[in-house]
């Protein structure tokens, strides 16, 4: 018995000593950002944005010196993405480390005559890259030059990238995270569409790219820029501004966003800020084409008044609410009209009526190009507007009572 | 030979647990059904009640016997020899595919560059280890990681509950091709699949300290555990969306890996593949042991312990033997196990020798308290 007991633990001991798979630390180039573009002779083009770990944490290398870049990008070529990560190792010194990649960004042009098809399998195979990588469009440049843009605020900009998605999806509500599982769920579903966030370069380009931005007074930025709808894999059209928001209403996204209605005869005097918003989609089944009722609930507060309205009177904040109802609905209903428009189911009507009547779902879902443009869509927004701030009417009352008296 | 251990209520009921968990949490149960997946397993997890039901009634009519010993008393002798073998065999595939299961998940999720043949042997080299030491160990292993995993399940749940990453839409509507396909994805995949396994517990058993308890204490693991791995099909759906949850071989993984609690809490796969290990071991443990037990009937070995080196390394390398690729190990598992291999030893073989037993009741029982004191 001892003797069996000694020789198994011999055994195990030299499989203890370490991991067949090890990598260490210094051995690993950590990638943040992807890019995907063709090359002018059709290949893929990958651009890979890496971490300087001795610039980017403050304990080695004197607080972060400064001496060389916080990251650098580079840029390969492959018949597919596989073969460019590879091909990129002639360049880089270590191994390419993809488990803490938080953006992949694809070229506008690709996407949009290309199709997004031949670009993602690989993303979602490997398993060292994380599902919850967001998902870009290069909107009006190309994915390397985003990856390559130095930031301002953050030491690598596929970090600050992935920060502002998250910041402006909570207050601003134009834009939807999507990762990668989510980009893939709604590209195979039969009655729905992705969207995917823009992403743009303010700025010069010549500058962006230097290790002057950050030091520039007036640096070149990359900012959210609307997203794009896709139809059968490749980019259709992009929504911006107020479709972009209405289309995030519908999906029932929106998590906190600004909401300009009139005053006292006074155009966008008034900003309400929504604090939290529902959504309820119900399907008509009744009839050949099925209708669709919109129901938003947003929940909001006046956070600026330009206006000489008196929020005394509960009067006034019922008046309020009915002109902000207005608002969300023609915003609501522009949107639903532009993606109608564009054939293009990225709300997921298709997925509605598919929970709601299965058995229908399955009579249209074969023509469902055809029947989503004409669906008749209803809607309806009752919001509530609960305080006007931390104080009651705005001065500009005061100034109108002085006025008068 | 040493005195056969009583296995404790408390230990039944986590060893249960841990073996339906076991291998069944971690690939994606009945997904075939698409979002109805969580459906299927339902259903299975009613079929398989029956199965177990069935294999209690057996051991209620032989208390005292495992099924090895009781097979060669209602078909006879040499026929009985043949019909443990096969079971013996049946058992030791079983473990082996488990360990084949558990050797992939850790290759295709950590470590790539391993041979699958490293991992296994290490899994499969402590099994042995803690068999070895008597099956009281393990019994006793099991109540401790029972708290353990119910600890991180319990955690994941919360974490995944306050991450608000599920979509229930994603899982409506209910049956959304007919019944037809779900029932097709269910039968006979998931009754055979973790539930219908239940019958290596046929040669535990006679082992109970309180034998009444043995069906309403089974009974009672085995809804729980039905009821959690459908819970669990129905949150990897909710989270990765149907067409994902079906496509990737581990949804489980795949879910987990999108928690992110506020930049902060997030990359918890490490914690999934903590359990599913554990749920492997003890089933891989529970099929070596039960197949130990056979062999030790069916050649007449005095010690089980100088069996569990030579099935363990046959169970080791038919890991690796047992298909060439992962694809075709899945798809084995999908399509010619449950019908050609689960249905016989689940199903028909069992139900054969209760309508002989049926038929020969009386002679048998004669046979039974005349020989009573040599079998036991």
């Amino acid at each position: 018995m001892k003797r069996i007991t000694l020789f198994l633990s011999l055994i195990t001991l030299p499989f203890l000593s370490g991991c067949w798979d090890q990598h260490e630390l210094d051995e690993l180039s950590i990638v943040m950002g992807i890019g995907i573009d063709r090359a002018d002779n059709g290949e893929m083009r990958a651009s890979f944005q890496v971490v300087n770990p001795s610039e980017v944490s403050p304990g080695i290398g004197g607080g972060g010196g400064g001496k060389q870049p916080n990251f650098t990008v580079y840029t390969s070529n492959g018949k597919n993405l596989m073969e460019a990560t590879r091909n990129a190792s002639r360049q880089t010194p270590r191994r390419l480390f993809f488990a803490h990649a938080r953006i992949l960004v694809l070229s506008e042009k690709v996407v949009k005559e290309k199709g997004i098809y031949d670009t993602l399998d690989m993303i979602s195979r490997d398993p060292e890259v994380r599902s919850t990588i967001q998902v870009f469009i290069a909107r009006g440049t190309d994915p390397g030059t985003i990856l390559e843009t130095f930031s301002a605020i953050d030491k690598v900009s596929a970090d600050e990238v992935a920060s502002k998605l998250e910041v402006s999806e909570k207050v601003w509500g134009e834009n939807i995270g999507m990762d990668i599982n989510e980009v893939l769920q709604s590209m195979i579903s039969q009655g729905s569409e992705p969207i995917i966030n823009g992403l743009s370069l303010r700025g010069d380009d010549e500058q962006a790219i230097t290790a002057k931005n950050y030091e520039a007074g007036k640096p070149a930025r990359l900012y959210l820029n609307g997203m794009a709808v896709f139809k059968h894999g490749k980019l259709k059209k992009w929504a911006d501004g107020s479709n972009a928001r209405g289309i995030v209403f519908v999906k029932d996204n929106i998590n906190s966003s600004v909401i300009n209605i009139d005053c006292e005869g006074k155009k966008d005097s008034v900003a309400i800020e929504v604090v939290r918003s529902k959504v309820e989609l119900k399907a008509d089944m009744k009839g050949e084409i099925p209708r669709i009722k919109v129901t938003a609930y947003p929940e909001t507060n006046i956070a600026e008044a330009n206006c000489p309205a008196d929020f005394e009177n509960k009067d006034t904040i019922f008046k309020l609410e009915k002109l902000l109802n207005k608002e969300v609905e023609k915003e609501i209903k522009a949107s639903i009209n532009f993606v109608q428009k564009q054939k293009t189911d990225v709300i997921g009507f298709g997925e509605l009526i598919y929970r709601t009547d299965p058995k229908k779902w399955r009579k249209i879902r074969k023509h469902w190009d055809k029947t989503f443009p004409k669906i008749e869509v209803t809607v309806e927004a009752d919001s509530r507007i609960r305080r006007p701030g931390i104080r009651t009417s705005p001065f500009q009352y005061e100034l109108k009572n002085e006025a008068d008296r | 030979m040493r005195e056969q251990y009583k296995i404790s209520i408390k230990q039944y009921f986590t060893l249960i647990v841990l073996f339906e968990l076991g291998s069944a949490i971690l690939v994606g149960l009945g997904m075939n059904a698409g979002r109805d997946a969580w459906l299927a397993v339902l259903i299975g997890l009613v079929a398989g009640v029956f199965l177990f039901l069935l294999y209690i009634y057996m051991f209620k009519q032989f208390p005292e016997l495992p099924l090895s010993k009781y097979l060669p008393l209602i078909v006879g002798k040499h026929f009985g020899k043949v019909l443990n073998m096969l079971y013996m065999l049946y058992f030791m595939y079983l473990a082996a595919r488990v360990l084949r299961d558990f050797g992939s998940l850790l290759l295709s999720a950590v470590f790539v560059q391993t041979p699958i043949i490293v991992v296994n042997s290490l899994m499969i080299l402590t099994i042995i280890y803690v068999l070895h030491l008597g099956f009281e160990v393990l019994a006793r292993t099991g109540e401790i990681f029972f708290a353990l995993t119910v600890l991180i399940g319990l955690s994941i749940f919360v974490l995944v509950l306050g991450a608000d990453i599920m979509n229930w839409n994603y899982i409506k509507p209910i049956a959304g091709e007919g019944w037809m396909p779900v029932l097709k994805a269910s039968f006979p995949v998931t009754p055979t699949f973790p539930f219908g396994e239940m019958i290596a517990f046929t040669m535990l058993f006679p082992y109970l300290r309180t034998k009444k308890k043995a069906l309403s204490i089974g009974l009672t693991a085995m809804i729980l555990s039905g009821l959690i791995l459908s819970l669990t099909v129905a949150a990897d759906i909710a989270i990765l969306g149907g067409h994902v949850a079906t496509h990737v071989f581990f949804p489980l993984l795949s879910a987990v890996a999108k928690i992110n609690l506020g930049e902060f809490i997030q990359r918890l796969d490490a914690l999934v593949v903590f359990t599913l290990i554990t749920g492997g071991f003890f089933k891989i443990a529970v099929f070596l042991y039960v197949s130990v037990k056979i062999a030790q009937d069916v050649f007449s070995v005095k010690e089980e312990r100088s069996l569990l080196m030579p099935l363990g390394i046959v169970i080791l390398f038919g890991s690796v033997a047992v298909a060439s690729n992962f694809v075709e190990h899945i798809n084995e598992g999908l399509n010619i196990v449950p019908h050609f291999i689960h249905v016989p030893f689940q199903l028909i073989i069992p139900v054969f020798f209760t309508v002989i037993y049926l038929i020969r009741k009386k002679s048998i029982k004669k046979k039974l308290a005349s020989g009573s004191s040599t079998l036991t």
